[in-house]
């Protein structure tokens, strides 16, 4: 605490400073221009002002509006609208763009076509042989599909940085990319399963 | 309507005058101007320092106070209402200005008394002038609590009310300007009661 006597001068130097004054005498006539003014422009801002403003207001919402659907649509677009035929033409080692049994030159290949970072080497060998890999492109949205045999029964792995709308999609495992959960069972299983498991085993 | 005479208005008590201003009758938005005008203005000037200032920040506050006027149920006194609107007026302005004018001028008249020393002056000269430069650089809320209580007088329950706040936390912000001006003060000890 402070010393009493201490502030007993203090609060005698800060009220002399802070006396109260007189207001000038010209301030009630600011006052009362102010106040017609202000009548004024708040019979304008119900009128014409708010003509003008509401359609900028209206275009700025309808602006956000469509930035964000267009946002959802490319995520949506990175699975949903796949059709049956990308996913077999993907699983046809035939249809790859690049072909390879690598899964060092794979990933270098993802990399360079998409800037996704791809983890096909992790963790023991599996019963899974690597075949190629395809861009997809939808609506803006690009998916790498990664080819691969399970014994006999083709497979494949979709990988998109469009994590939020991931999900298991019968043969068709997809994965994170681009972020630390890349390929990590916890996350997301199917991402370790060409090289780790039998893919249907966990379908 | 029935007409007012200006003599009378002066008679009226504030809740009569606030029932003609409801009521849009102009002198006595008048008479509650003359009323107030003083303690809306000395808030402002102290807050901010500057007069030109000042009289912006009482403009604005009497503006609105005008226009809510027919909003106030007097549940709290409508001195504690207009308070209240001045030191709103006082924050908007500053966030507006983003910056602080020196609070006190001409404080050296205020301070020369009849029959002082020299010495007495160049002491007084010296307080004053690291008094003003404490306050100066506070921030706002605790400027705006030291000028309602050493313009104003009020009461530490007042200016919570006024300012949105406990007493408590008016207590404790007086309670630091206080210790920063007697940390910075320490050398002219022993001189204090001459000032």
């Amino acid at each position: 605490m402070s010393d009493p006597n201490e502030n007993d001068w203090i609060e005698k130097e800060l009220a002399r400073q802070l006396t109260p004054v007189r207001a000038p005498d010209s301030l009630w006539s600011r006052v009362e221009s102010a106040r017609r003014r202000g009548a004024r422009s708040s019979s304008l801002a119900g009128t014409q002002a708010g003509w003008i403003l509401w359609p900028a207001v209206a275009m700025m919402l309808l602006f956000a509006s469509g930035d964000l659907l267009w946002e959802i649509g490319k995520a949506r677009a990175s699975i949903a609208p796949l059709t049956e035929q990308d996913l077999e033409a993907v699983a046809d080692g035939s249809a790859c763009d690049f072909k390879s049994s690598d899964p060092a030159q794979i990933e270098r290949w993802v990399k360079a076509e998409t800037s996704m970072n791809v983890n096909l080497s992790c963790g023991r060998p599996g019963n899974a042989q690597l075949v190629g890999a395809r861009l997809i492109r939808k609506r803006g949205a690009v998916i790498a599909a990664i080819a691969y045999q399970v014994g006999n029964d083709a497979a494949t792995l979709l990988v998109s940085d469009k994590h939020s709308l991931f999900r298991w999609n019968r043969d068709y495992s997809i994965a994170w990319s681009g972020s630390k959960e890349s390929g990590s069972k916890e996350a997301n299983p199917g991402a370790c399963n060409q090289c780790h498991l039998d893919a249907r085993s966990q379908l | 309507m029935k007409k007012r005479n200006p003599a009378m208005v002066l008679e009226e008590t504030d809740n009569q005058l606030i029932d003609a201003c409801r009521r849009g009758e102009t002198v006595a938005f008048r008479e509650l101007f003359e009323r107030y005008k003083d303690k809306v203005y000395s808030i402002a000037l102290r807050y901010s320092g500057d007069a030109e200032t000042a009289q912006d920040i009482a403009q604005d506050t009497f503006v609105k106070l005008f226009a809510a006027i027919g909003g106030f149920r007097g549940n709290s006194s409508f001195d504690s209402w207009l308070y209240r609107m001045v030191v709103n007026s006082c924050f908007d302005h500053k966030r507006r200005t983003r910056r602080f004018l020196p609070m006190i001028a001409g404080v050296f008249d205020l301070l020369r008394a009849p029959g002082a020393t020299a010495l007495d002056e160049v002491l007084r000269e010296e307080m004053s002038g690291r008094v003003r430069a404490v306050v100066d650089g506070l921030p706002p809320e605790q400027r705006m609590v030291i000028v309602l209580r050493y313009t104003q007088g009020l009461s530490y329950e007042e200016i919570g009310e006024a300012m949105g706040c406990s007493a408590g936390t008016v207590a404790s912000r007086l309670n630091r300007v206080h210790k920063v001006l007697s940390r910075r003060l320490t050398h002219l000890d022993g001189r204090k009661n001459r000032v």
